[in-house]
């Protein structure tokens, strides 16, 4: 196991190594689809770890637990199916000037990507997690402004000035959490989550809260959690299509499970209540805005990334229920997330390529054109919007069924969030039916652009379709323990 | 041991003193001066607490804050903006003026101060309002970011956000074991961004360096 976890690092390194050093366009291509299907294999493998299975070595440097290993899959699965979407996406450029250098930065920040949001559930070191997060934001920045235009280096910029920001913000929610520590371990041992859990009850309850409000704020402007979403539709809608694909659906998660983490640490040291109401609200604001802006967006990809904003709302309201079904739905919901979404931005991504508009209103008739991709990209548009069977309904239903069953005053969230995940489905659902049927633009010829793009979203559509249908035992297993991860228990 | 609290203390005090500085110069060159003395300051804290805690890692910070952000950084600003007009560089425009901009300054000190005074923080050696500076510097940073809409002012906002952070987190916890790494890389996260992205937007933008062409992107 260990090794697995290791391999699952060392491969998007190596293959961000050899990109630099060997930049040839079809190699770096057949490496790096290889290497995604091998990293989600490997984080496969690791789902044998079970509901209570611990991985540490290297003095806690290297770590996993169940809800480690739920991230580990989200993100292998998003880089392996980028790293095929990219093939198609490449497809067409080859005669374009700068071509060759655009391949070898491509490759070594996508792989670098990979590797560093590999590396922020793999650690059991809280400052190690922290540079993690850091890693993601130095080369996911530098993608998003790589196309060169004028937005997409605007949209890098926003990115850039908020994300680090949030981070500094960040290191100081952790410089916050070692200095609650201190009284019981010296002033200094090492910030490991499990060394921080064992001792939780001790902790300075003040010096955690506010802690606790450091990472929220920090770690929740790279989630997206509003109001500090604003780089998010930008950075998403400006970035090359394989980038928007692991932002949203592997580096929001990453973000997220950060928060996670510390709030596990939260409710044992100060209770439920403090922290169980900030992410309440944090939540409820993202679900709301997310979901009116949805309804009057003109640009598909920012309506994606609008609706990454609702998603990552649901999780954080889903904690905030905190009972254990809840919690159950929200680990599972991670993960139909990332399909669901990196999915829908392989859809938009095409459509992009063939129509070359980003406009919603220019597009229609995409049955026509391109039948698979537009099928493919209605599914993933029901599916993102909530709808059974497929998996985000699935994990939605239990993070809502959590919710009801919590007595009191919570059933107003609970139906607050009902609402509003049906809002973001009518506006999720107009827009799809509008852009798939209808007669298709003058003067544009019918055929896919790419199969290797079709690949991508078939691959995502085991997962989008297979987890609504079926959660196979040994995952249910290690969901369940990662919900009791969250929820503080060691 | 109590002259060097006091040193420590004293060198927290002048950084906040340059960020309100910071407030009412409206010169790129102005700003950028005013950030080399912040991180001079910032580096002279982390000496001082290396004195206290006998811990080598922080004469090294001090070090690499002197040689980095004092010298390097100052220096490529006033390289990337040498071409720029002459009216853009005696004047940055400014959304909120230099006396309601101290105002808040002052409030946002006083939150700082009144968040975190009367925090349990059992690790601090020094006085436990080294932190609240530091808070304090970190708000207005943001605040100076939000209200100068000017790339350089913006960046220089933003690096002395992260000089507030390095102020309060060696004050807090100065044991931490990586610590140093940490404050290191972050600066590297600075470094990497400004010249993959700040240096092309410049070039994309010719001349200009107001934000008010960053208007594409909204809703």
């Amino acid at each position: 196991m260990t090794a697995n976890l290791a391999a699952l690092l060392v491969i998007p390194l190596l293959l961000g190594t050899i990109s630099y050093l060997f930049p040839a366009p079809r190699l770096l291509q057949t490496l790096t689809v290889a290497g995604g299907l091998a990293s989600l294999i490997l984080a496969g493998s690791l789902i044998g770890l079970g509901g209570t299975g611990r991985i540490s070595a290297a003095g806690g440097l290297l770590y996993a637990d169940p809800l480690s290993v739920l991230l580990l899959l989200t993100v292998a699965l998003v880089y392996a199916t980028s790293a095929i979407f990219a093939v198609g996406y490449l497809k067409g450029e080859e005669h374009a000037p700068g071509f060759h250098n655009y391949v070898r930065n491509f490759y070594v920040l996508l792989n670098f990507f990979a590797f560093s949001m590999l590396l922020v559930p793999a650690t059991d070191n809280l400052g190690l997690m922290w540079v993690a997060v850091e890693l993601t934001t130095i080369v996911s920045a530098l993608m998003v402004g790589m196309e060169g235009t004028g937005a997409a280096l605007e949209a890098a910029w926003k990115y850039m000035l908020i994300a680090s920001a949030g981070l500094a913000l960040a290191l100081v929610g952790v410089v916050l959490l070692y200095a609650s520590g201190t009284g019981i371990l010296g002033t200094a041992y090492e910030l490991n989550w499990t060394r921080l859990l064992e001792i939780s009850g001790n902790l300075e309850g003040d010096t955690v809260r506010l802690a606790f409000v450091f990472a929220i704020i920090g770690f929740g402007t790279k989630a997206g959690l509003v109001p500090m979403h604003t780089w998010l539709p930008d950075a998403h809608s400006e970035g090359p299509t394989p980038v928007s694909a692991l932002l949203s659906g592997a580096l929001l998660a990453d973000a997220m499970y950060a928060i996670f983490r510390f709030y596990s640490i939260t409710i044992q040291a100060v209770g439920p209540e403090f922290p169980q109401m900030l992410l309440l609200i944090f939540g409820l604001a993202s679900l709301i805005l997310a979901g009116f802006f949805v309804l009057i967006q003109r640009n598909f990809k920012r309506l994606l990334a609008y609706s990454s904003i609702e998603h990552m709302g649901i999780l954080a309201v889903g904690v905030a229920f905190g009972t254990p079904l809840a919690l159950y739905g929200v680990t599972l919901h991670i993960l139909t997330h990332a399909a669901t979404k990196s999915m829908a931005f392989f859809g938009a991504g095409s459509i992009l390529r063939k129509l070359g508009t980003r406009e919603t209103a220019k597009v229609h008739g995409l049955i026509h054109l391109i039948p698979a991709t537009a099928v493919l990209f209605l599914i993933t548009s029901l599916a993102l919007s909530g709808l059974p069977p497929f998996g985000v309904f699935r994990s939605e239903f239990l993070i809502l069924a959590g919710g009801f069953s919590r007595a009191g005053a919570w059933f107003v969230p609970a139906a607050l969030l009902l609402v509003l995940v049906n809002l973001a489905f009518l506006g999720l659902f107009r827009y799809a039916n509008r852009m798939v049927m209808g007669e298709p633009p003058e003067g544009t010829k019918p055929g896919e652009v790419s199969k290797w793009m079709v690949a991508a979203m078939v691959l995502d559509l085991v997962f989008v379709l297979g987890l609504g249908l079926w959660v196979p035992d040994s995952l249910s297993i290690l969901l369940r323990g990662a919900a009791s991860v969250i929820g503080g228990g060691s | 041991m109590v002259a060097l609290e006091a040193a420590g203390s004293l060198a927290a005090v002048l950084v906040i003193l340059m960020q309100f500085g910071l407030l009412r110069s409206q010169a790129i060159h102005g700003q950028t001066s005013l950030y080399a003395f912040e991180s001079l300051f910032v580096g002279a804290f982390s000496l001082v607490v290396g004195l206290v805690t006998g811990k080598l890692d922080l004469y090294l910070l001090a070090a690499v804050t002197v040689v980095a952000k004092v010298l390097l950084v100052p220096a490529i600003i006033l390289y990337l903006t040498r071409d720029l007009d002459e009216h853009v560089e005696v004047e940055v425009p400014l959304t909120v003026g230099v006396g309601s901009s101290l105002l808040a300054a002052l409030v946002f000190t006083g939150i700082a101060y009144a968040a975190t005074l009367r925090l349990p923080l059992p690790g601090a050696l020094l006085p436990q309002s080294v932190f609240s500076i530091g808070l304090a510097v970190v708000l207005i940073g943001f605040f100076f970011m939000i209200t100068r809409p000017n790339l350089i002012s913006q960046l220089i906002g933003l690096l002395t956000v992260e000089n507030g952070i390095f102020l309060a987190t060696i004050a807090v916890a100065p044991g931490l074991p990586l610590l140093v790494g940490l404050l290191i890389l972050f600066d590297v996260l600075m470094a990497a961004l400004v010249f993959g992205i700040l240096v092309r937007l410049l070039a994309v933008q010719g001349s200009t360096i107001t934000t008010t062409p960053l208007r594409r992107l909204k809703g």
